[in-house]
């Protein structure tokens, strides 16, 4: 608990630098609003933009109000935190979009890939944990070769699936203006092939750690003890057998981000990956500067989760404060 | 240089185990399975098919003209329209013909020629930035080495397909705006391919980093590194000569393992129109025209279908190499 509280304390710089990147990296886009080389507008959208954007401010302040720790002084009403910024989960306006925020757009992108997201965690669990579990044990060992090639080939064979899939329903539901049910049915899909390709690779790690603690010395004495096999396997060697798997969650996440991006893409899901996508494709760079950062934010979060789960279910792991 | 040369002293010329963990030989033996010969013979034989195709087809494909008179499908080019689009795959066009009627199989051809270069390209200078990273990070140790790898880690959660968008989209402009204008009508293609190739080599090295540094670190206390800077060799004679032997192997299996990763994010940028761009032909702009063009309905399922399994056998290909790779180098340390 109070490394978990210490590890909080830490992000915040962390965080405070992310933001400081982002908008080094803002101000440095190339033919926004804050390129210092584009051809000046006439002067009437000059001065809306710097009033929508506050360029006429030092860029010390512009600095503090992008990350939202700036408070103005008012004769009537004292010191006033600034309405916008990171801390008020308000990042300003998107280029593509000026009458709607950037943080409107994000919040409608983060609801369809955080359910995405955890329906491929649920899958990936659901079908990794007790494959790992039956691929270690002796009458599980047959499908092992069929396993790792329908896990390969579930992401080579991505861009055949996804499109094929889709296609017929988009077809089908054509004449309906809600595509609600396209996109359930499209994010099913998407889930099942990340999943699959998820699960492949836990199923491995759980098999390798299960057949390590299965030959472990504390195996042989909770069996010389006369406990059922069961009993043994879940009570006893299940939970080294997991530690692999959190021991390379950064790789697993990193996969799973990146499988989830592309799917979106293949699928056409309106989420964060083709967000992204679609402000790079025309650079909206205010919206793919905050993309990323929330994608910076969301490795940070989930990776922290995976150590302190590794962290309590082995305590001899040395402390790694970030 | 300051010592005769004996040759390469190789403290794991013998089977040695003094620097390994207690049962970790032995546990690899064990773990000897039944399906291993099945799942080399896959490997070899897909690496042999592929590498065949792609030699063979080197001298026909390099021109745009068609080889005429070779009664045999791959003599089709792969840019050349013919009368007949829109065709299924039949005796002619193996692989049938696109909506300019270009054959299919030619192109598949040529987009995965490009596909694995720009992989090969970048996993390269992927491996340069992190054998480099890697062993100053093993080599100084400390407190630098805690900094190092803590950047590459946090560069290395965040999916590397997100950085190389950022790294494109902020870069691209400023080398658009900076070619002059003749050359930017003319390859600007090229510069994209350049940049592309670059972004994602600058976005793969993290992983191998970690590994190579890991590496260096276990050399760096063997016997001969630690006489070598007893006796006052410079660090960079004591790597090439003591450390750089040992890397190769390694350098080879990460190399193979970035391709696919490397590949695989270049057919998706492709197929979302950031990759590869028009006169260039890659899996992933194939991928794009297979997935945009065909009415399921009427015809054109083989134009999404030949490219994704093209791409599926690549990338299975190049991960089983690395794979076997891998597992020969961990067998020849210990």
């Amino acid at each position: 608990m109070k490394y978990a509280v210490q590890r909080l304390v830490l992000a915040i710089p962390l965080l405070l630098l992310l933001g400081t990147l982002a908008f080094a990296l803002l101000r440095m886009a190339p033919g926004g609003p804050f390129d210092p080389h584009r051809v000046p507008a006439p002067s009437e959208i000059e001065e809306a933009l710097q009033e929508r954007h506050f360029l006429n401010e030092p860029i010390w302040k512009q600095h503090l109000r992008y990350l939202g720790l700036l408070w103005e002084w008012y004769p009537h009403d004292g010191w006033v935190h600034a309405q916008t910024g990171l801390i008020q989960l308000d990042p300003g306006p998107s280029l593509h979009l000026p009458a709607s925020k950037v943080i409107d757009l994000l919040a409608e992108a983060i609801r369809v890939s955080l359910a995405l997201g955890f329906l491929t965690f649920a899958l990936a669990i659901g079908l990794g944990i007790p494959g790992g579990v039956l691929l270690a044990l002796p009458p599980g060992r047959w499908l092992e070769l069929p396993g790792s090639l329908a896990a390969l080939l579930a992401m080579g064979l991505l861009f055949v699936f996804g499109p094929i899939l889709a296609m017929p329903f988009v077809c089908q539901l054509e004449g309906f203006p809600s595509a609600l049910a396209s996109h359930l049915e499209r994010g099913l899909w998407a889930a099942g092939v990340v999943g699959l390709f998820a699960a492949g690779r836990i199923a491995r790690l759980i098999r390798g750690g299960l057949r390590a603690a299965l030959q472990a010395p504390f195996v042989v004495t909770a069996r010389a003890k006369g406990i059922s096999e069961a009993a043994v396997l879940w009570g006893h060697a299940f939970r080294p057998a997991v530690l692999p798997v959190l021991s390379r969650s950064a790789s697993l996440w990193a996969m799973l981000l990146t499988g989830m991006l592309v799917v979106e893409n293949v699928w056409q899901l309106p989420g964060l990956g083709t967000l992204l996508v679609h402000s790079a494709l025309d650079p909206d760079y205010p919206m793919l500067v905050n993309v990323v950062l929330l994608y910076a934010v969301a490795t940070l979060l989930l990776n922290g989760t995976a150590d302190l789960l590794h962290r309590r279910l082995d305590p001899r792991m040395p402390d790694a404060y970030a | 240089m300051p010592m005769p040369d004996r040759g390469p002293i190789d403290p794991f010329m013998q089977p040695d185990r003094r620097f390994q963990p207690y049962g970790s030989g032995t546990s690899r033996q064990s773990d000897a399975r039944p399906g291993l010969g099945i799942r080399w013979l896959v490997t070899l034989s897909t690496v042999f098919a592929f590498g065949v195709v792609l030699l063979l087809a080197w001298p026909w494909f390099s021109h745009p003209t068609v080889a005429r008179g070779l009664p045999i499908a791959w003599t089709w080019s792969p840019v050349a329209p013919s009368e007949t689009p829109n065709r299924a795959p039949n005796a002619t066009h193996w692989f049938g013909t696109d909506a300019q009627g270009r054959d299919l199989l030619s192109r598949v051809i040529h987009g995965s020629r490009l596909s694995v270069l720009v992989g090969a390209l970048a996993a390269a200078i992927g491996l340069m930035i992190g054998v480099a990273w890697g062993t100053v990070a093993g080599w100084v140790g400390g407190r630098w080495d805690a900094l190092l790898m803590r950047i590459a880690d946090w560069l290395g959660w965040l999916p590397a397909i997100v950085l190389v968008l950022l790294l494109i989209t902020w870069i691209q402009p400023p080398i658009r705006s900076g070619l002059p204008e003749s050359a930017a009508v003319g390859t600007g293609f090229q510069a994209h391919l350049l940049l592309l190739i670059a972004g994602l080599g600058a976005v793969s090295w993290m992983p191998i980093a970690r590994v190579v540094r890991d590496q260096i670190r276990f050399l760096r206390r063997s016997g001969p590194v630690e006489a070598a800077v007893v006796l006052g060799f410079s660090p960079f004679w004591t790597f090439r000569r003591h450390m750089a032997p040992h890397l190769g192997r390694w350098v080879l299996a990460l190399l193979l393992g970035t391709i696919p990763a490397v590949v695989f994010y270049e057919t998706f940028l492709s197929s979302v129109g950031l990759g590869v761009q028009t006169p260039l032909t890659s899996l992933g702009s194939l991928l794009a025209e297979g997935i945009a063009g065909p009415d399921l309905n009427r015809a054109g399922g083989w134009m999404l279908l030949f490219p994704a399994a093209t791409l599926a056998v690549i990338l299975f290909t190049f991960h089983q190499l690395s794979s076997e790779f891998r597992k020969a180098c961990r067998n020849q340390r210990g």
